[in-house]
């Protein structure tokens, strides 16, 4: 026992340990710090974060092991009458001890920093314990490897053993169920089911039968076997349950489910009507700050134009790669993804929501659903699909494309809210350009609302161009005007 | 005639303790012999002179040669052998390989030149029949005596010995003073030890040195000269506070004032230099 | 001193411990091949991430080559420390870069037809990831030369702190962009600039010993940075080959 009180007090110690712990809860935050947090998504994140403890763990336990092979000690420890079965029980003991508390500190920390800003989603309690599991596997493999395989660099070497598959397992898999981490998910989480519950439990089968693994490097006694047995009696099926609950493609029927209104939950606020999926009702505030400037710009006649804003599933699994292959059932695709941006990127998300819904009072063009942008402006650097939409050289000409950019500019940056929108290509850019800057010109104006009031119904005709509607507008042509479109 | 080695006010520290204090000594041809208690300095000061430690303040000449320069630190170091305190090797090196290597690392870049220093080195220590023996299979003695022939390699002018006895049975220890005696006729020999036999049978000046400082600087015989009248001999066990151990014959050997009923002994060389320590050690 | 060096490296060849390295280039081709037979093949994406763990993985264990059990005795020799460093860190990056590239070979052979990769940026990423390795080992090496092949896990805490760094970069700073992404070439114009500071921290690492006091400032941030961790694995000993 005091064995095992020593060997824990040197691995809390330990920098690699929670050297690591700080490490994670500062990547945490700063991963978290633009997004608006949703449960679903942060405690895979955090599960994912909380393998750096669990590297640090295996690297402090390994050369724990490794310890008293070092500096001459081997000799003065064999004439000791405590044994390495009994030293390698202690740290057994203490190494997936140490892991999992120092992860579920640091997953408490950065969860609890979370609550005040009021994460969306339903929180899965399994898939959070999923990481301190995770890392105390770790912990305890560090020992049983170097135990059988004794030397500083096994070390390094099963780090990469284990994070080699974590990371490949981002392509999909089902096998993918066996790792520490179930990295790949859709978003919504919530739209492919996961085997938290069971994958947890496999995990945690793990530690006695890798445990039991490194006792056997002193022969098989009866008690390991036992330990082993009933390690690998929990983890098979538990194991077996979780590669089954893993999918790489979200089941047909459940997508259809997920784009039907039912699935939704309304709510009707200053007569527009917000809709979301459970427990994401949260968040509708956060739409309602984004549409209000845009609405409250739109002509009291008119606002019967402004359409239902509706959550929408973005890009989700489909077995060969990504891709949405149904539409919803409800008309006109307005509304946000399962993204919002805070502490700065807020406003690009609150552009790009007032960019649709301007677009839509505008009347501009329903695109098909798969020329739909689907670019949101705080994933950063990432490997979103993005489709192409754009209004087209034609609808560059019209004044309702002038009219949508600025709605949009109500709600932020003129550009920002274009491109929920339009996407253009290059042959199209001078266009689109143009129209940009008089928008931008327009938005500066104090007149521009009053003007847009009066003209409005000529202002979104079809067959308005934009040289008829800038004198309406009080807007001089640029000096170097480029209309080129092809 | 400027000695072999000549260092002035030297100091070293190793954070808030001072290893070295200030320290004056020279060093010529001929074996000396550093002697101390752990933590004295010995092992600093002979890194000093090996060059393997840059002291903190002090002057330093090294066969005539400034080390605190990168050219004389290379020109000392092709003129010295040095045995640190905990020799390395490559275990899966056999003995002939790894005094190949250092000889390379002397610059013998004439490979047969090489292998005939090798080999010669090999025989002074009496490792020609291990020549071939991986250095993992060789005992500890062995090794040591491995780490001693590469001090050799290149004749060098200057021998800096770090407790070159350790691990050395009798018979080696015996065969290792012919050979540092024979060095020292003509090469500066400073060697560190804890026996205080090997100082008495083979240097010719020993320097005891405690707290970074030099306590004595002379003959082993002055050594033991320290003692003179304060080593006794009796039947009885001498009363507490006394410095005193049980002979091989049953009597009791004391240090310092005599028991009642004690003879005068002849005191030695070790008798002198634990009077002179355990002094400081009152003092403190 | 050039003949000398080209006399150290048979010797040098035979002292550096190649095992760790030789370990790691096993494993990394075994989760190549398990990776091509559990699919059929190495999609484009996977073949990127193989190529940097393997990179990341030889970098960690490279560093165990610096490790010279014979490094104070050697220290009085005239052969200065910097020519014998040089030589095993030119060696430990050979063979670390020699490794990584048979393995990138292997991914190009489980390559679908067609899947182009872009070696030349990879080789960039895996030079950085080496030579950081190095860099650390190098360090821990010459501030504690009595801690042996331990000293060798800088390398890998190295790595650790330099994947944990360019974590916190985003945007048009991200590092660790898939193939297709707009962010590729942007990345690896920063790779370029990243990949000169571990080659300065070898260049202090391996430098000679200063001759005189005060510690030459780049020890003293050696010496911060290492020990700042008390009661580490590199805990202050007297046994630094520095003042």
């Amino acid at each position: 026992m005091s064995l095992t009180r020593f060997e824990a007090a040197l691995l809390l110690r330990s920098p690699l340990v929670w050297g690591s712990a700080v490490l994670m809860v500062a990547l945490r935050v700063w991963q978290t710090w633009s997004r608006a947090p949703a449960w679903p998504e942060v405690t895979i994140d955090t599960a994912y974060g909380c393998m750096l403890v669990g590297a640090g763990a295996l690297l402090a336990a390994n050369l724990a092991v490794n310890r008293e092979r070092r500096h001459g000690m081997p000799e003065t420890i064999r004439a000791l009458p405590v044994r390495a079965p009994a030293r390698t029980r202690a740290l057994l003991a203490t190494a997936p001890a140490v892991a999992a508390v120092v992860a579920c500190a640091a997953t408490a920390v950065h969860l609890l920093s979370l609550l005040p800003a009021r994460p969306a989603g339903r929180f899965d309690p399994w898939e959070a314990l999923t990481g301190p599991a995770g890392a105390a596997l770790c912990g305890v493999l560090g020992v049983t490897v170097g135990r059988w395989f004794p030397g500083p660099a096994t070390g390094p070497v099963v780090l990469f053993a284990v994070a080699a598959p974590v990371e490949l397992s981002r392509s999909g898999g089902s096998w993918a169920a066996l790792l520490p981490v179930i990295l790949r998910h859709d978003l919504p989480v919530e739209i492919n089911p996961r085997p938290s519950g069971a994958h947890l439990v496999y995990l945690l089968a793990l530690i006695p039968l890798v445990a039991a693994l490194g006792m056997s490097r002193y022969g098989m006694r009866p008690r390991r076997s036992l330990a082993a047995l009933a390690g690998l009696a929990v983890a098979v099926p538990a194991g077996a349950v979780a590669i089954a609950g893993t999918h790489d493609a979200v089941p047909q029927e459940r997508l259809a489910r997920w784009l039907t209104p039912e699935a939704q939950r309304c709510r009707d606020i200053e007569g527009v009507r917000y809709c979301a999926y459970p427990g994401y009702e949260a968040w509708i505030p956060r739409w309602t700050r984004a549409v209000r400037p845009v609405i409250a710009a739109v002509p009291p006649a008119a606002r019967d134009l402004v359409p239902e804003i509706r959550q929408r599933v973005g890009d989700v699994s489909s077995g060969q790669g990504r891709g949405t292959m149904m539409k919803p059932t409800w008309p006109h695709p307005t509304g946000p993804f399962f993204l919002w941006g805070r502490h700065g990127t807020a406003e690009l998300s609150e552009a790009w929501l007032g960019g649709q819904v301007a677009a839509r009072v505008a009347g501009l063009s329903d695109p098909e659903w798969w020329r739909v942008s689907i670019t949101d402006p705080i994933y950063g650097a990432s490997d979103v699909f993005v489709r192409v939409g754009t209004p087209g050289c034609a609808g560059w000409r019209q004044a309702r494309t002038l009219v949508a950019l600025w709605l949009g500019g109500q709600a932020g940056p003129v550009r920002t809210a274009a491109s929920s929108w339009a996407q253009t290509k290059d042959s199209e850019r001078p266009a689109a350009e143009r129209l940009y800057r008089y928008a931008e010109r327009l938005v500066a104006r104090p007149d521009a609302r009053s003007r847009m009031w009066a003209h409005w119904t000529t202002l979104i005709d079809p067959k308005t161009t934009v040289e008829q509607a800038l004198p309406l507008l009080g807007l001089t042509p640029d000096p170097d005007d480029r209309k080129d479109c092809s | 005639m400027t000695p072999t080695v000549s260092v002035r006010g030297l100091r070293k520290r190793y954070g808030r303790t001072p290893v070295l204090d200030g320290l004056d000594i020279a060093f010529d041809v001929g074996v000396t012999g550093l002697l101390g208690p752990n933590g004295a300095g010995k092992t600093t000061l002979l890194r000093c002179l090996a060059t393997t430690l840059a002291p903190d303040a002090g002057e330093l000449r090294v066969l005539g040669l400034d080390p605190a320069t990168t050219s004389g630190r290379t020109e000392v170091r092709r003129r010295l052998g040095y045995l640190p305190q905990d020799p390395g090797f490559y275990p899966h090196f056999t003995a002939f390989e790894t005094l190949d290597y250092v000889a390379i690392l002397k610059e013998i870049t004439d490979r047969r030149e090489r292998h005939r220093e090798v080999t010669r080195v090999l025989d002074e220590v009496g490792l020609t029949d291990r020549a071939r023996t991986k250095a993992r299979k060789l005992s500890g003695g062995m090794r040591q005596r491995l780490a001693l022939a590469q001090a050799l390699l290149g004749g060098p002018d200057l021998l800096v010995l770090d407790e070159p006895t350790v691990g050395l049975d009798p018979e080696q220890r015996l065969r290792l003073r012919a050979l540092v005696s024979r060095l020292g006729e003509s090469r500066t020999v400073l060697l560190s030890t804890h026996q205080t036999e090997d100082v008495a049978a083979l240097c010719e000046r020993v320097v005891v040195m405690e707290g970074g400082r030099i306590l004595f600087d002379g003959t082993p015989a002055g050594l033991a000269a320290v003692a003179a009248g304060r080593v006794s001999l009796g039947d009885h066990r001498p009363g507490p506070g006394s410095l005193f151990w049980r002979t091989a014959d049953g009597r009791y050997r004391t240090i310092g004032d005599a028991p009642a009923e004690a003879v005068p002994a002849e005191p030695t060389v070790e008798d002198g230099y634990l009077l002179l320590v355990g002094r400081t050690e009152e003092a403190a | 001193m050039i003949r000398t060096a080209l006399i150290l490296v048979r010797p040098m060849l035979r002292a550096v411990d190649w095992a760790p390295l030789a370990w790691t280039w096993l494993a990394s081709v075994a989760m190549i091949v398990a990776a091509a037979l559990t699919r059929g093949a190495v999609v484009s994406c996977d073949a990127v991430v193989l190529s940097r763990l393997s990179a990341g993985a030889m970098g960690a264990t490279a560093g165990f080559a610096l490790v010279d059990p014979m490094a104070y005795g050697a220290l009085a020799t005239p052969v200065p420390r910097w020519l014998r460093m040089w030589l095993r860190t030119a060696l430990a990056a050979g063979a670390a870069l020699a490794a990584w590239g048979t393995s990138l070979a292997l991914i190009v052979a489980f390559l679908p037809h067609g899947s182009p990769l872009l070696a030349g940026d990879l080789a960039l990423e895996a030079a950085t990831c080496v030579l950081t390795g190095l860099s650390g080992a190098a360090v821990a090496v010459r501030l504690r030369p009595r801690h042996g092949r331990s000293a060798a896990l800088a390398g890998t805490a190295a790595q650790f702190a330099l994947l944990a760094l360019t974590l916190f970069l985003t945007a048009e700073l991200w590092l660790w962009p898939l193939q297709n992404d707009p962010q590729w070439p942007v990345a690896h114009r920063l790779w370029l600039v990243i990949l000169p500071l571990p080659v300065a921290c070898l260049a202090l690492a391996n430098g000679n010993p200063v001759a005189r006091r005060p510690a030459r400032w780049s020890h003293r941030v050696m010496t911060f940075f290492i020990g700042f961790f008390p009661g580490g694995p590199y805990a202050r000993t007297k046994s630094s080959l520095l003042p």
